[in-house]
């Protein structure tokens, strides 16, 4: 057996055993040399919440930043095609000119509730829609996260309103109609 | 180390999913907590980690890896705990890498300046020497720490060997308490040797 390998079996052997031994037994001798127990074991604990809180954290940014980027596509398309411009857009539907550009351009921009109404009522959406794209809810499903981001990726490589863009819009905008009204019921 | 077998074809069955992984981290007792903090305290010890790596970043990250699916937890064959100690084991090698390749580029900055020829040879060559001459050293320390307990060790390194329990009785000619006896005195050797003190690990909080 070559030294490398020989000294990986026998950490692995060193381990198993200490993971196999008698846990009073350990208390005891870990207490003999002056090893606090109980402060080790604290250690532990807050270094697992501190990587079970780290992964959470990450798939919340993962999932809301993928909730505003449907937001994002679909308030630009909505708006390219009523041929507005952003300020037009923010003039129209009374909201403030910043917002819109924000929506549109910061992945990881939560709009303003009353933003989000507005916007909703300007577009002719249905109710909390919009809120729901935007994350503002934590009621969503697989299958609607999942057709958030088929659309996102559809949508968000074209350049200019075209028929294929405009084909993606309507059948988003009516499965949005559908989603809301049947969760409603 | 069937664990480590990339090639092998696994049923998924035998996977924990993250969320049964996170619920069995989340269930670890007082005991296991400490059995695994003193593994990890070995791990940081044997790859000479120091300031680059805790033994809690070390037990952090096997949890990070295995809740996010980069370190898959085979239930079927291992228990958490060896799991979470493999995992530690494999971090701590790729940290010791990580410094291996940092100290190396600076190295080779110097050589390169001093002779571009010699430079690359030893750019290949050193880090697997290194590794030698390192796993040398670990096997020299861990059988000093045997030298007034012949059979302790004896079942150590039996047990290294693939060797079980029974097998190693009758190689060694031992009874059941005979074994025991061994057995807690390579517990004990071992533990004390991961707390010496020579190297301290910077208490994090």
């Amino acid at each position: 057996m070559k030294k490398d390998d020989e000294a990986l079996s026998m950490a692995r052997a060193l381990s198993d055993m200490v993971l196999e031994a008698d846990s009073e037994s350990l208390r005891t001798l870990l207490s003999e040399i002056g090893v606090d127990v109980n402060d080790l074991v604290l250690r532990g604990r807050i270094a697992v919440d501190r990587a079970i809180s780290s992964v959470e954290e990450t798939k919340k940014i993962d999932s809301s930043t993928d909730e505003h980027e449907g937001l994002r596509i679909l308030i630009r398309l909505l708006r390219r095609r009523d041929n507005l411009s952003e300020e037009q857009l923010a003039e129209r539907a009374r909201v403030d000119i910043g917002e819109v550009r924000r929506i549109e351009y910061d992945p990881a921009y939560t709009p303003l509730p009353r933003t989000i109404f507005q916007l909703e009522q300007f577009f002719n959406l249905p109710k909390r829609s919009l809120v729901k794209l935007a994350g503002m809810t934590r009621e969503l499903s697989p299958d609607f996260n999942d057709q958030v981001l088929r659309f996102a990726a559809s949508a968000k490589s074209m350049e200019a309103l075209n028929r294929e863009e405009r084909r993606i819009l309507s059948a988003f905008v009516l499965w949005l109609n559908s989603r809301v009204n049947s969760e409603g019921e | 180390m069937a664990e480590d077998r990339a090639v092998e074809d696994v049923p998924e069955k035998e996977y924990a999913s993250p969320k049964e992984a996170e619920a069995a981290i989340q269930a670890l007792t007082d005991d296991g907590m400490m059995k695994l903090m003193i593994v990890a305290r070995y791990h940081w010890k044997r790859r000479k980690l120091r300031d680059s790596l805790s033994p809690e970043e070390l037990l952090g990250e096997s949890i990070t890896r295995t809740l996010v699916g980069n370190r898959r937890w085979r239930r079927a064959r291992i228990s958490l705990l060896q799991h979470l100690d493999r995992s530690m084991e494999s971090i701590s090698g790729h940290a010791v890498g990580d410094v291996v390749a940092e100290n190396e580029a600076i190295e080779q900055i110097r050589a390169d300046e001093v002779n571009p020829k010699t430079s690359e040879a030893r750019r290949f060559q050193r880090p697997i020497a290194e590794e030698r001459l390192l796993a040398r050293a670990e096997l020299a320390e861990v059988e000093a720490l045997f030298v007034d307990a012949p059979d302790a060790f004896a079942v150590l390194r039996l047990r290294a060997e693939g060797y079980t329990e029974s097998e190693i009785m009758r190689l060694r000619g031992m009874n059941k308490r005979g074994y025991e006896s061994a057995r807690k005195k390579a517990e004990r050797e071992i533990t004390k040797y991961i707390f010496r003190s020579k190297e301290r690990s910077h208490e994090k909080r």
